[in-house]
């Protein structure tokens, strides 16, 4: 059996991108990256570093904005079909909103329909994304946004490996790359479940450079035994390992996750 | 700065004698109170002002000159929309009945993702391609965001900054309105208007000045979503809009002219030569009051004398114009016409402007970007906003479609190339020099008939029927008197016919269906080519008269549809006889018939009486023979059969 578990990875490297290995990562955290480092070599595969300068910290900073542009530019636009004609309530005498003089009857029904109807959180979104689509900032946001998105697409795609069968040479890239899914521990219900605001930006670094580059991630859950002591008032033992590769890599992750697994 | 006067280019206009509904109908154009009686000229594009008139003629001065953009939104006839499999009207399962073909990615129902028409892309590579356009191997969608009830996503995705194609030309032919009948008071003026709406290319064929054509460039060529109808409907003094969301999604090509058209007859033509060529082409319909092509314009005018500076034109305020750069100086803004549904429409409001924009370039107070749109009843055009209250419209990168590569999966060819030599038919000029080079026949007719690619095969099996036909008899007739005669069979009468039964079925008597020229479908035509060109080789090698084969082509048009005309004519004893021993034997019989003995004493006595005589017989001959006896040949055989009777009489 531990011959046949030997065969899973075999051939496989696993990259750790060394702009991810940021100070702040707490103690339980940086050691089950370890634990699944090592669990990893033990079903054959060979884990190396990539380097900051293929990965570029400055990049993955950046995708943070560049996220929120995109993501606010995308939301508000897909969600302009909620107009209440038809779909979606109706809403008579437009009466609650101010005397706009640049509206007519309509468009002020329109706005009350979604002013009604839209969440807080998503009206700032599709406020934020309309002003940055608007065509005086378009090209300072959205294409600065756009330009990041590329960047960080590349970068990945070139520390991935390049098969044989699409010319590429056998030395350099990985196959796939871990990474935590987190770098905080989850809020607690005392924290009314949502983190504070530096949190929420330590968590979203780990995962938005991914979305951003459309490539495949899972994230498993792992055991920790290691707590650190002080600073957390709590016992954490899960946290999440994330396991990303390039496009179509989907088999090849799914193997890397069934080896996590089965850590015990 | 060089000044030009203008009194060099004085024109002198003859008055109508009517003097004042002369000016009434320029006080009818001009939406300010013609201070200044300006005339615009539909042909020169240019506005003129009226200097100084006696009883006999006048003095006019031009002033501006009216430069013109087009812009044209036509519907293409493929069967789905662009990014569903929504039914268009071009599918057999279609329903008209309002919301009752929308599919739910035409309503923008959530959780729809839009999947790219192959035939759409196809029929716009091949109108782009006969457009002269160059067309771009990758080309993107984007979004532009407005908000109205038709438009369901919010947003209609176009292809603004990467279109399919670019830098294009069409070439025109003028725009001849049809001749006007006098004018008679009030009624023969709106008759005068009516017959400004038809598209004269065709009807006026045989004038001289046809082959004058002129150039217009062409910017780009996009693809991009069509929306839902809204018909407003009024009611106990409250208005509803009512919305059929059939029409959302389908494809429409944008197609941007250069402002390279100075005139309201050349803005017409190009809109007509543009509709001929896509219905030629069958990628769109071209029905302008149906909607299937729709007309925006951008009309501007510019002073034409070199005094420039006397007219303020703030034309730095547009330097957002993407054709800044053609435009002559001193330009006024263009102000945008949108919605212009007939070719008259087109005329009517780029006059308008023309006059209106000048009214007030000579007050000092120049007009300034602005979008309207064109009221038919009233003949003027109503501002809807002014450049303050332009659209920010947010233009954003597709993001749930691929840049529209023309590969293999979507051409179905390796190359473009092969595409185009695949699919791209004989264009409508190339097919007129080559009827008439290759079959001699003339401009008028070759015009007709490429205005169909069904017809121009028609014309073509009715031709080598014919040739085949004349060779079973041993007949040798020269191929362009072949082709001739049928292309002059196929244009008057069998054109004429069609018409007629069809003007029959549908009760009406316009002259020129608006439909655009449904009665050259040659499906419905009652004769096909293989009899035409089997009745016009029996015209030629007079086995039958003409007047014989026009009745002939009526019966065969309404009464036997299957027979061929020889058997139709033998039937009703329709041939010509050419036997010359018959011909004879028919004289004698008249000569020496008891009635026509009087006659026969007055030819011999000779002299005047000979002509006159002669031409009694020759009647009372061709009465006898039913109007089949060959003209020429019986007249020989007259002259023959009098000379036996009556020798030497001169």
């Amino acid at each position: 059996d531990e011959e046949e578990s030997k065969k899973i990875l075999d051939n496989i490297r696993v990259g750790i991108p060394a702009a991810f290995s940021i100070e702040e990562c707490p103690a339980e955290i940086q050691h089950a990256w370890n634990l699944v480092i090592n669990q990893l070599e033990k079903f054959g595969a060979t884990v190396k570093i990539i380097p900051e300068t293929t990965i570029s910290p400055s990049c993955v900073k950046m995708t943070l904005p560049a996220y929120y542009v995109l993501s606010c530019s995308e939301a508000s636009s897909n969600l302009a079909r909620y107009d209440g004609i038809r779909f979606g309530s109706s809403v008579d005498h437009p009466n609650i909103l101010p005397d706009d003089g640049n509206l007519n009857y309509r468009e002020k029904n329109t706005a009350r329909i979604r002013s009604k109807n839209f969440g807080s959180e998503v009206q700032r979104r599709i406020l934020a994304g309309t002003a940055v689509l608007s065509s005086d900032r378009f090209h300072t946001y959205y294409e600065s946004a756009a330009a990041v998105r590329a960047q960080i697409t590349k970068e990945f795609n070139d520390a991935f490996r390049i098969s044989k069968e699409r010319g590429g040479d056998d030395d350099e890239g990985v196959d796939l790359m871990l990474i935590p899914t987190a770098l905080t521990n989850p809020p607690t219900l005392s924290q009314n479940g949502s983190p504070g605001n530096t949190e929420a930006f330590l968590n979203d670094v780990m995962t938005i450079p991914i979305s951003l580059s459309g490539l495949p991630s899972i994230s498993v859950p792992v055991r920790s035994n290691n707590l650190s002591s002080g600073g957390t008032d709590y016992k954490h033992s899960v946290v999440g390992m994330q396991i990303f590769g390039p496009r179509l890599s989907e088999e090849t992750i799914m193997r890397a996750a069934h080896a996590v697994e089965s850590l015990k | 700065m060089i000044r030009f006067v203008c009194s060099s280019l004085t024109i002198k206009k003859r008055l109508s004698t009517n003097k004042s509904s002369y000016f009434n109908h320029i006080r009818k154009k001009t939406s300010s109170a013609t201070e200044y009686n300006l005339v615009y000229n539909r042909d020169s594009g240019i506005v003129s002002k009226l200097i100084s008139h006696d009883d006999t003629s006048a003095q006019w001065k031009p002033l501006f000159r009216s430069v013109i953009g087009i812009e044209i939104h036509a519907q293409l006839k493929v069967p789905t929309k662009l990014f569903s499999s929504g039914p268009t009207k071009h599918h057999s399962s279609y329903k008209s009945e309002a919301n009752s073909s929308a599919s739910l990615h035409d309503i923008a129902y959530p959780g729809t993702l839009p999947l790219l028409s192959r035939s759409s892309v196809r029929n716009a590579v091949i109108s782009a391609t006969a457009l002269n356009c160059t067309i771009q191997e990758t080309s993107r969608f984007e979004r532009k965001h407005y908000n109205y009830p038709d438009l369901p996503f919010g947003y209609q995705v176009t292809q603004q900054r990467w279109p399919l194609a670019k830098e294009g030309r069409l070439i025109c032919r003028r725009y001849i309105p049809p001749p006007l009948k006098k004018s008679k008071g009030k009624r023969s003026r709106r008759t005068k208007e009516k017959m400004d709406d038809s598209s004269s290319i065709i009807t006026n064929a045989t004038n001289d000045d046809l082959s004058t054509f002129f150039e217009v460039g062409i910017d780009r060529i996009q693809l991009e979503q069509d929306t839902g109808k809204t018909t407003a409907v009024s009611s106990d003094g409250s208005t509803r809009y009512l919305i059929d969301f059939n029409r959302a999604g389908s494809t429409l090509i944008e197609i941007v002219f250069k402002p390279q058209i100075y005139a309201a007859h050349e803005a017409a033509s190009v809109v007509s030569t543009l509709q001929s060529l896509l219905r030629y082409l069958g990628t769109c319909d071209g029905k302008m009051e149906e909607g299937s092509l729709r007309c925006d314009l951008n009309v501007s005018v510019c002073p034409i004398s070199g005094d420039v500076d006397n007219y303020v034109s703030g034309r730095d305020d547009d330097i957002d114009n993407p054709f800044h750069a053609y435009l002559p100086k001193g330009i006024g803004q263009r102000v945008e016409v949108k919605n212009l549904n007939s070719l008259k429409q087109i005329i009517h409001s780029t006059e308008y402007e023309a006059l209106r924009q000048s009214t007030f370039m000579l007050n000092g107070h120049p007009t300034k970007r602005e979008t309207r749109t064109f009221d038919p009843k009233s003949g003027r055009t109503i501002k809807i906003r002014d450049k303050d209250g332009a659209v920010d419209y947010r233009f954003m990168p597709e993001p749930d479609l691929p840049p529209l590569r023309l590969d293999k999966h979507i051409l179905g060819t390796n190359t473009l190339q092969e595409f185009l030599d695949e699919n791209l038919p004989e264009l409508p000029e190339q097919a007129i020099r080559r009827l008439m080079n290759n079959n001699g026949i003339s401009e008028a007719s070759a015009l007709i008939i490429t205005s169909d690619r069904s017809l121009i095969k028609f014309f073509e099996d009715a031709v080598s029927t014919c040739i085949h036909e004349l060779e079973q008899r041993d007949k040798v007739v020269d191929q362009k008197v072949i082709s001739t005669a049928i292309a002059n069979w196929l244009c008057n009468d069998l054109l004429a016919l069609s018409k007629e039964s069809i003007e029959k079925e549908k009760g009406s008597n316009r002259e020129h269906d608006n439909e655009g020229n449904s009665y050259y479908l040659v499906e419905n035509f009652n004769v096909d080519a293989l009899r035409l060109g089997c009745l016009v080789s029996l015209v030629l090698d007079q086995t039958v008269s003409t007047t014989q084969a026009k009745k002939l082509l009526s019966v065969m048009y309404h009464k036997d549809k299957e027979s061929l005309p020889l058997d139709i004519a033998e039937r009703n004893g329709w041939r010509l006889i050419t036997d010359m021993e018959t011909l004879k034997f028919i004289c004698q019989k008249v000569i020496f018939d008891a009635k026509n003995e009087k006659q026969l004493q007055q030819y011999k006595m000779g002299g005047k009486h000979v002509q006159k005589m002669t031409k009694y017989f020759t009647g009372k001959i061709m009465a006898e023979s039913g109007g089949n006896a060959h003209p020429e040949l019986m007249a020989n055989a007259l002259r023959e059969v009098l000379d036996e009777v009556a020798p030497g009489v001169v």
